[in-house]
C-alpha cells in the first residue's frame, strides 16, 4: 500500500514537472527586447522633437502582428492631426542597429496587403501588419517626426531634469521600456543647445612658383629659385615659357566678397618696364606679338591658362588675355601703375594642381647691346578697394 | 633682423572685420588676414593694427615687410604705387618689423603700432603693408627675370578736420534705374562723388516701395547697397550698380528709394524715383488676349 502511494506521489510529481516545463516552453516565445533606445532631436523642455526609436525584436512580427509604442500620460504632446504621414517604420538587415541598412515599410491609415497600418491615439502609436512581416532579430527603426501645425510632437514642460519611460510591446509579447531624459531649467530655455557664433575674417592667399611645361601640377619652388633664366638671346628669336623656360604659376584666392586682383609690375625705375643691362641697355616691355617679324624686340607676359578654381572665377584682363603664345602684354615700371592681370569680383580660389599660368616672353634685336639683362617681376595680391 | 621705426600713438573707429585665428584660407604661399583696414583717427591718437600671417609652404619663408603709399586713380578703377612712402605716413608708424622668418605652417601675429602726430593735416591717407617673399638676388649670366611675390594689406586712414572738404561729403552725381524684363529685376546705377579729402565707404539700403494701389506685389523689397564696402577715394567719383530681384507676381508702379550712410556722423544721402514693373508674362498674356480679340473681330467681319 505504501509502495503504491509512493508510486502515485512520484507519478503526480512527474506530471507536475512535465506540466511546468510545458508551460515554460510556451512562455519562452515572449521575451524582453534585447536592445532598445530612443534618440530625440531635442531634449529640452517644451520643444518640438523627432524621436528615433531603435529596437531588436527577438520574435519579429508575423503576418497580422503589431507593434505598439505607449508614451506615458501627462508627458509628450502629439498634434491633433498626428498620423501615419508623420511616422516611419523601417526594418534593418541585421540585429546591429549601428550598422544595419534600413528598408522602410509602406504606411497608411490602415493595414492592407504589404502596407502597414500606422495610427496614433491617446499617446499610443500602433503599427499593424496585414500580410507583411518583420524577421526575428532584426533591428527595427521607428521615427516619429515632428512636422507642421497639428502634426507636432512636443517634449513635456519640466522645470527640472525628468525621466520618462516609453513602453514598447509587440503582438508576440516582446517588450521593452525606453527611458528618455527631458532637460528642464526654470531659469533658461533651450538648455540642450549651445549657440555658437563666430566671424570668419577675410583673408588672401598668394603662392607663386616657377615651373616648366605648365602649371597643371603641384610643383613648388622656393623663393630663392624663383627666377627665369633665358640664357643667351639671339636677335629676332623670341623665347617663351614652355618646356625649356618656366611659367610663373600663381595660386591665389580670397574668402572676401570684395574679390581680389593680381597685380604685376616690373621693378625697373621707369614708367615702361623692361629688362635692363648692366651697361644701361634696355629690352623694353611692350604689348606686342613677339613672334611677329615686325617686332624687333620686346618683353612681357601673357595669361597662358587661368587654371581651374574650386570657388568663383578669375577673369584674364587685356592685354594679357591673348590666346596666342608670344602675344604678350606690357609690364609697367615702378613709375607706372601696376596692372591687374587677373581679377575676381568675389570669393575665389585657385586649385593647387591647376594654377594660373603666366607665360613670360622675351626677344632681342640685332641692335640690342651685348650684356646681361635682368628684371624683377613683382606679383602682388591686392583686395578690390 | 628686426627693424623699428619710431613714432608713437593709437587708434579710433574700426571698420574692418575682427581678426580671427584659424580662418585663414590655406594652400601654398602665404595667407594674410584681414584683407584691408580702414580707420578714422584723431590727432594724437595711437593704435595697434594686428595682421595674421601664415606660411602655407613646407619650407621656411623669409618675408620682407615694406610700406608703399598708393592712390586709387581713374575714379577708383586703378592703383598707383608711389615710388617712396609719403613722409606723413611714415610719421604715423612707431614700430615697424621689416623682416620675418616663418617656419613651415607657422602663423604669426604681425603688429603695426601707429600714432598720429598732432601736426598731421586732416586728410585721407592710404598705404599698403607689402608682405614680400625674399628670394635670390643672384644674377646669372644671360638674361633673366626674378619673380617676387607679395600680399598687400591696404590701410586707409582718415583724419578728419572740421566740416567741409576735410570732414567727408558725398553727393549723388547721377542715378539711373530701369526694369529688366528678362531677369525680372530693377537695375540701378549710381555715381557717387566724394567732395572731400577723406576715404568714404558708403553703405545703405536700396529699396523698392509699392507706390500705387494699382500695383501688385510686396509692399517693400530691400537690397544692401555696397555690401562689399568699396571705397570712394578723395575727390573722385565711383559708379555703383546692382539689381533688385522681384518675385514673379510683382507689377505696377514702384518707388526706387536709395538711402546711403557714410562718414563719421553717418551722414545720409537719399534719392527716390519711380520705376514701372511690367513682367514678361504679363506682356505675353496681354499679347495673347490681343491676338484672340483680333482673331474674333476678323472672324466676325468675315461672317458679315
Amino acid at each position: 500500500m505504501i509502495v503504491l502511494k509512493k508510486k502515485l506521489y512520484r507519478l503526480v510529481f512527474l506530471h507536475f514537472v512535465l506540466l511546468s516545463s510545458l508551460i515554460f516552453s510556451i512562455k519562452v516565445s515572449a521575451a524582453p527586447v534585447e536592445f532598445a533606445y530612443n534618440q530625440l532631436s531635442r531634449v529640452s523642455s517644451s520643444t518640438t522633437a523627432s524621436h528615433s526609436l531603435y529596437f531588436v525584436l527577438p520574435n519579429g512580427i508575423p503576418i497580422g502582428g503589431n507593434i505598439s509604442i505607449t508614451y506615458p500620460g501627462s508627458s509628450f504632446t502629439f498634434g491633433s492631426l498626428y498620423d501615419y504621414t508623420d511616422m516611419v517604420l523601417e526594418e534593418g538587415n541585421s540585429s546591429n542597429c549601428s550598422t544595419a541598412s534600413f528598408i522602410p515599410k509602406t504606411l497608411a491609415a490602415s493595414a492592407s496587403g504589404t502596407t502597414w497600418g500606422a495610427t496614433y491615439s491617446s499617446l499610443v502609436i500602433t503599427f499593424t501588419s496585414d500580410t507583411d512581416t518583420i524577421t526575428a532579430n532584426r533591428c527595427v527603426r521607428v521615427v516619429l517626426n515632428s512636422n507642421g501645425t497639428n502634426h507636432t510632437l512636443t517634449n513635456p514642460t519640466v522645470t527640472t531634469n525628468t525621466v520618462y519611460n516609453i513602453n514598447l510591446l509587440t503582438s508576440e509579447n516582446d517588450s521593452a521600456e525606453v527611458a528618455v531624459i527631458i532637460l528642464g531649467d526654470a531659469s533658461a530655455s533651450n538648455v540642450d543647445q549651445i549657440n555658437i557664433k563666430l566671424n570668419v575674417a577675410p583673408s588672401i592667399l598668394l603662392g607663386v612658383d616657377v615651373v616648366t611645361t605648365d602649371c597643371n601640377n603641384t610643383t613648388q619652388t622656393t623663393p630663392i629659385n624663383q627666377a627665369i633664366e633665358f640664357g643667351n638671346l639671339f636677335p629676332g628669336i623670341a623665347k617663351l615659357s614652355g618646356s625649356q623656360y618656366p611659367f610663373i604659376c600663381i595660386e591665389a584666392g580670397t574668402n572676401s566678397e570684395t574679390g581680389i586682383k593680381i597685380l604685376i609690375q616690373s621693378s625697373r625705375n621707369n614708367a615702361v618696364g623692361g629688362l635692363v643691362g648692366s651697361g644701361g641697355g634696355l629690352i623694353a616691355s611692350a604689348t606686342n606679338d613677339l613672334n611677329s617679324g615686325l617686332v624687333d624686340s620686346g618683353y612681357g607676359v601673357r595669361i597662358s591658362s587661368l587654371g581651374t578654381t574650386s570657388l568663383g572665377t578669375f577673369v584674364a584682363n587685356s592685354p594679357y588675355n591673348s590666346g596666342v603664345a608670344g602675344n604678350v602684354g606690357i609690364l609697367n615700371g615702378l613709375l607706372g601703375s601696376p596692372t591687374a592681370i587677373v581679377t575676381s569680383t568675389g570669393v575665389v580660389r585657385s586649385n593647387s594642381n591647376a594654377r594660373i599660368a603666366l607665360e613670360v616672353g622675351i626677344k632681342s634685336s640685332i641692335t640690342t647691346q651685348q650684356d646681361t639683362y635682368t628684371d624683377t617681376i613683382n606679383i602682388t595680391a591686392f583686395t578690390n578697394l | 633682423m628686426v627693424g623699428f621705426v619710431s613714432i608713437g600713438i593709437i587708434s579710433a573707429q574700426e571698420i574692418e572685420e575682427p581678426i580671427s585665428e584659424g580662418n585663414l584660407i590655406t594652400g601654398n604661399g602665404i595667407s594674410v588676414t584681414p584683407v584691408k583696414i580702414q580707420r578714422n583717427y584723431s590727432l594724437g591718437e595711437s593704435d595697434t593694427i594686428d595682421i595674421t600671417l601664415l606660411n602655407n609652404e613646407e619650407f621656411p619663408l623669409t618675408i620682407g615687410v615694406n610700406i608703399k603709399s598708393f592712390k586709387l586713380i581713374n575714379n577708383n578703377q586703378n592703383l598707383f604705387f608711389e615710388k617712396y612712402p609719403e613722409d606723413s605716413i611714415l610719421s604715423f608708424i612707431n614700430n615697424f618689423e621689416n623682416r620675418i622668418t616663418l617656419e613651415p605652417k607657422q602663423r604669426y601675429n604681425y603688429k603695426l603700432n601707429l600714432t598720429i602726430p598732432n601736426t598731421t593735416l586732416p586728410a585721407g591717407y592710404s598705404f599698403a603693408l607689402m608682405f614680400e617673399s625674399i628670394g635670390s638676388n643672384t644674377v646669372e649670366e644671360g638674361s633673366n627675370a626674378l619673380i617676387k611675390q607679395s600680399v598687400a594689406v591696404p590701410i586707409l586712414i582718415n583724419i578728419a578736420g572740421v566740416k567741409g572738404i576735410t570732414f567727408g561729403e558725398l553727393t549723388i552725381d547721377s542715378i539711373e534705374t530701369s526694369y529688366n524684363l528678362l531677369s525680372n529685376s530693377v537695375y540701378y546705377q549710381v555715381v557717387l562723388k566724394n567732395n572731400s579729402n577723406q576715404y568714404l565707404t558708403p553703405i545703405g539700403i536700396a529699396s523698392l516701395l509699392k507706390n500705387s494701389s494699382a500695383s501688385f506685389g510686396p509692399d517693400k523689397v530691400d537690397s544692401n547697397f555696397n555690401r562689399k564696402g568699396l571705397v570712394v577715394s578723395p575727390f573722385s567719383s565711383r559708379v555703383f550698380s546692382s539689381e533688385i530681384y522681384l518675385n514673379q507676381l510683382t507689377f505696377g508702379e514702384y518707388q526706387f528709394s536709395l538711402n546711403i550712410l557714410y562718414g563719421l556722423e553717418n551722414n545720409v544721402v537719399t534719392n527716390n524715383q519711380s520705376v514701372f514693373i511690367i513682367p514678361i508674362y504679363l506682356i505675353i498674356i496681354i499679347g495673347v488676349i490681343v491676338i484672340i480679340i483680333f482673331k474674333k473681330v476678323r472672324k466676325g467681319n468675315n461672317e458679315k
